[in-house]
């Protein structure tokens, strides 16, 4: 029996493993591959600790944690803003080369290992048999499994996953993704440290071989085969691939050396067959879907109940003086724009006054998206300055924009297509509680509060523009023009006084289009300033009170919209026509 | 500082690196063309070295059998592409990286130990003559063996064959194409799923040929692909994605001299820290935006 209990050991340890690579795979898209490393720097840690110290076993685990946590971050952190690729390369490098630089320290042991650690001693007795270790490991891993639930299944959890989809659009909304990815990012390191001791704990011994690269993949096979995104399928992936070793010298009868050849050989195909022919996993994600009646305590609200008490911070606009323009919010004066050998924007200066729609038209390669990217600090300038009421911009970042209360959307859209509609506009919000780090676990009745009322605001806010916020699947499964919707309730959710609308009614027609056009006049007439991209003149001559003509980069004229649109030459440039 | 050691150090840089440029020049193609993160690349790497081990073995030339080790894993990294990552990149378009990686992973883990079961369950290590080994004397003091001397003449030129056809031949020209605009390829009507299979095949005949090479220097071994495939990814990183075969090449031999010149302050068995070294202050480079290469794969993710 002790045989099977020491397996169901080592499935509990790399459960934990497993758990926390989950979590940075499954939700915050950080494909790292530097499990075996993580788990060295706590395994080695821990060692150190017990050998020097003579600490109790729990201290010495918690400061391995702590040591392997802040080693992983500090070696990988820096790269975490990169493409996926690079994170991979980064991480796959750091587990062959901890190895290495293992074997290559004689104050590490070397090849042999650090031997003649303590046995530990948890709760008063020392850990003689596997059975006595079945309680801890246990507990260990339940308490690894709700750090891991909390961060995944929390405002903190849907802001990783809307960056996994498009950190862009994260930080058009105003967050920066990067703090709370670094947090889980260290936390999940952390948590690989404590099982990387526990491994060494269990073993008695501190070698390389518990930390090789085989034991990455091993750890990555367990996450792929219990499903992405899953964390029960994590804890069935590590039993299943540690069982592989015993059932193939127990059923199967093999030789002890032939098995530990096999098992890779195994787990190895397990992973080919499971990406080809069941790529979500043996258990597939299941997740607690944010719903209206979350907010409200029964169902959503009716469209005639959803009229958004909120309309953000635009202020009232003042009667105008007939022929007198208000005053302007926006100003851009001379800003210049190169990619290479290509100058995209040259000299171009135009204002955005308040409560105005000014469109933005030219023909295509005109430059008009690229406007959009500059003013809302996607892109830095050459030249030229940006001011934004006054305050000089320029340099700012996106979200530091978009909390100042200039939002743009996109041509692409860019919803985050694994979240619901609802999740979509909740992203929207102010700052929530529930995606800062300390009062995500520190005051969750605060959290959970705000959650309720953001949850009530983003679905009055789709019902207004005709979405029923009742709809669960996720939002890359709706037709475009409700993804539209989607995008342009989390535009006006964020509670911005100035819009820029990227092409808002490219791939919509008839009355959805006509619905738009009427939900743009709405927010103008409640003073917001809108800043539109727009290929439709009929919706431009609708709209706009002022336009810019651009060409090649720069204004070549601007005025009243029905006057540019009158200008032949205008047009023959806009249309090839004459 | 003796110059002649430097020299001797520097030359046999230069061997190292040429042979890295070979094996970073696949890879290059590998990840910029047909976007794939082939981790099994390592696999290609052991097998053509067991195979050429095995029927030096059995009594075979050595050439001969490094040319069918070559072939080997010509063959299985065709095989690859065609049979494993093609339909996976069809099903998962953009969000392929992940599931080619995975499988990538199940192959190299699984080709690698099913290599040991079958043929190094006994003996982990297989040698392999490849040439008689013998010292020359160069002038200055310097020396190199036959081996050295083949290692540099043969990689040398397969470097310089990838330079020119993929700047000046047909071949290169449509690698060209696929690489910055498949979509417009498909229009003139060349195939970018075959030009896949195509760059597969050459650049595991490439990482054979190191596999081969290394089988012969020191042995046959199982784990044997891993350190390479890691160099043969930084080179193909460090080069960027729109990087022509010269630069590539220009890395890797730069590479592998900084990685046997360090091995005057530093154990030779540490000596890939100083390529992590490298690697880390170019990823924190990039990451606060003073190197500013756009790989397609990093635009397009």
């Amino acid at each position: 029996m002790e045989f099977w209990i020491g397996y169901l050991d080592q499935a509990l340890i790399f459960a934990m493993f497993a758990v926390s690579l989950n979590v940075l795979i499954g939700y915050a898209g950080i494909f790292s591959i530097g499990s075996a490393a993580f788990g060295a720097f706590g395994g080695y840690s821990t060692a150190l600790v017990l050998l020097g110290q003579g600490m109790p076993a729990l201290p010495a685990l918690l400061i391995g944690a702590v040591i392997g946590g802040a080693a992983s971050l500090l070696i990988s952190g820096p790269i975490l803003k990169l493409s996926a690729e690079y994170v991979m390369l980064m991480t796959l490098s750091l587990s062959i080369l901890t190895v290495t630089v293992i074997v290559a320290s004689p104050q590490l042991g070397s090849q042999q290992g650090l031997i003649g650690l303590p046995l530990p001693n948890f709760g008063g007795s020392d850990l003689l048999l596997p059975s006595d270790y079945v309680p801890w490991l246990a507990i260990f891993l339940a308490v690894a499994v709700a750090i891991c639930w909390i961060i995944a299944e929390s405002p903190l959890g849907r802001l990783l996953r809307a960056a996994k989809d498009d950190t862009v659009a994260v930080r058009s909304l105003g967050k920066n993704p990067l703090g709370v990815q670094l947090f889980t990012f260290g936390v999940m390191a952390a948590i690989t440290a404590f099982a990387g001791g526990l491994l060494v704990l269990y073993n008695g011994i501190a070698a390389p071989s518990l930390f090789s690269l085989d034991q990455t993949m091993l750890v990555f096979a367990m996450v792929i085969v219990g499903g992405t995104a899953s964390l029960p399928g994590s804890i069935v992936g590590a039993i299943l691939i540690v069982a592989v070793s015993p059932v193939l010298q127990q059923v199967l009868k093999l030789r002890p050396e032939d098995s530990a050849l096999i098992r890779p050989v195994v787990f190895g195909l397990l992973l080919i067959l499971i990406m080809r022919f069941r790529p979500v996993g043996l258990i597939p994600e299941r997740r607690r879907v944010l719903r209206p009646r979350d907010a409200t305590g029964k169902g959503g609200p009716s469209a005639e109940e959803a009229r958004p008490t909120h309309t953000g911070d635009a202020a009232e606009v003042a009667p105008r003086k007939s022929g007198e323009r208000p005053e302007p919010v926006v100003v851009i004066e001379g800003i210049d724009k190169s990619f290479g050998g290509v100058h995209a924007v040259r000299d171009l200066s135009l204002q955005l006054r308040r409560g105005e729609i000014t469109a933005l038209v030219g023909p295509n390669g005109a430059g008009k998206s690229t406007v959009f990217n500059l003013i809302t600090g996607e892109l830095r300038p050459d030249a030229g300055v940006v001011h934004l009421g006054g305050t000089d911009i320029t340099r700012w970042t996106p979200e530091r924009v978009a909390r100042a209360g200039m939002v743009r959307s996109f041509q692409d859209l860019r919803v985050f297509g694994s979240l619901t509609p609802l999740e979509n506009v909740v992203m929207a919000g102010r700052p929530h509680a529930g995606e800062n780090p300390a009062l995500l676990f520190f005051a969750p009745l605060r959290w959970r509060r705000q959650e309720r009322e953001f949850a009530k605001t983003a679905a009055e806010w789709l019902t207004f523009v005709g979405l029923d916020p009742e709809i669960r699947t996720a939002t890359s499964a709706l037709s475009f023009a409700q993804q539209k919707q989607v995008a342009f309730a989390r535009v006006l959710a964020t509670g911005a006084e100035i819009f820029l609308l990227d092409e808002p009614l490219s791939g919509i027609e008839g009355s959805a289009a006509e619905e738009l056009l009427a939900l743009i006049e709405r927010m103008r007439d409640l003073g917001h300033t809108i800043c539109i991209v727009e290929h439709s003149i009929q919706a431009i001559s609708r709209l706009a009170d002022w336009g810019y003509f651009m060409e090649n980069g720069t204004v070549t004229a601007e005025g009243r919209i029905h006057d540019l649109l009158a200008d032949t030459r205008l047009a023959e440039a806009y249309f090839g026509i004459s | 500082m003796d110059l002649t050691l430097i020299g001797q150090l520097v030359l046999n840089g230069l061997i190292t690196g040429v042979q890295l440029a070979v094996l970073g020049l696949g890879m290059s193609l590998i990840l910029n063309v047909a976007q794939r993160f082939h981790f099994a690349y390592s696999l290609t790497i052991t097998l053509a070295a067991f195979v050429a081990a095995l029927l030096g073995q059995a009594g075979v030339p050595g050439p001969v059998a490094a040319i069918a080790g070559v072939v080997a894993a010509a063959v299985l990294g065709g095989l690859i592409e065609l049979v494993l990552y093609r339909p996976l990149a069809r099903r998962s378009g953009e969000a392929a990286l992940l599931p080619i990686f995975v499988t990538a992973l199940g192959l190299a883990i699984g080709g690698q130990s099913l290599i040991q079961f079958v043929w190094a369950r006994e003996a982990t290590s297989i040698a392999f003559e490849l040439v008689p080994v013998t010292i020359i004397a160069l002038p200055f003091g310097l020396r190199m063996t036959t081996f050295d001397l083949t290692a540099l003449i043969v990689f040398g030129l397969v470097a310089a064959a990838g330079v020119v056809a993929l700047r000046y031949t047909r071949f290169g020209q449509i690698v060209r194409g696929v690489r910055v605009n498949p979509s417009m390829a498909k229009v003139v009507g060349i195939r970018p799923e075959s030009v896949f299979v195509a760059i597969f095949v050459v650049a595991s005949a490439g990482s054979g040929l190191y596999g081969v090479f290394a089988a012969a220097r020191y042995s046959a071994t199982p784990s044997m692909g891993y350190d390479p495939m890691f160099s043969a990814f930084v080179i193909a990183f460090l080069a960027g994605a729109t990087a022509p075969g010269l630069r590539v090449v220009i890395v890797g031999l730069t590479l592998g001299i900084v990685q046997v010149v360090s091995a005057l302050v530093i154990p030779s068995n540490l000596t890939n820290i100083v390529i992590f070294g490298l690697l880390f202050v170019y990823l924190l480079l990039k990451g606060s935006g003073v190197i500013r290469l756009t790989p397609v794969m990093a635009a397009r993710s």
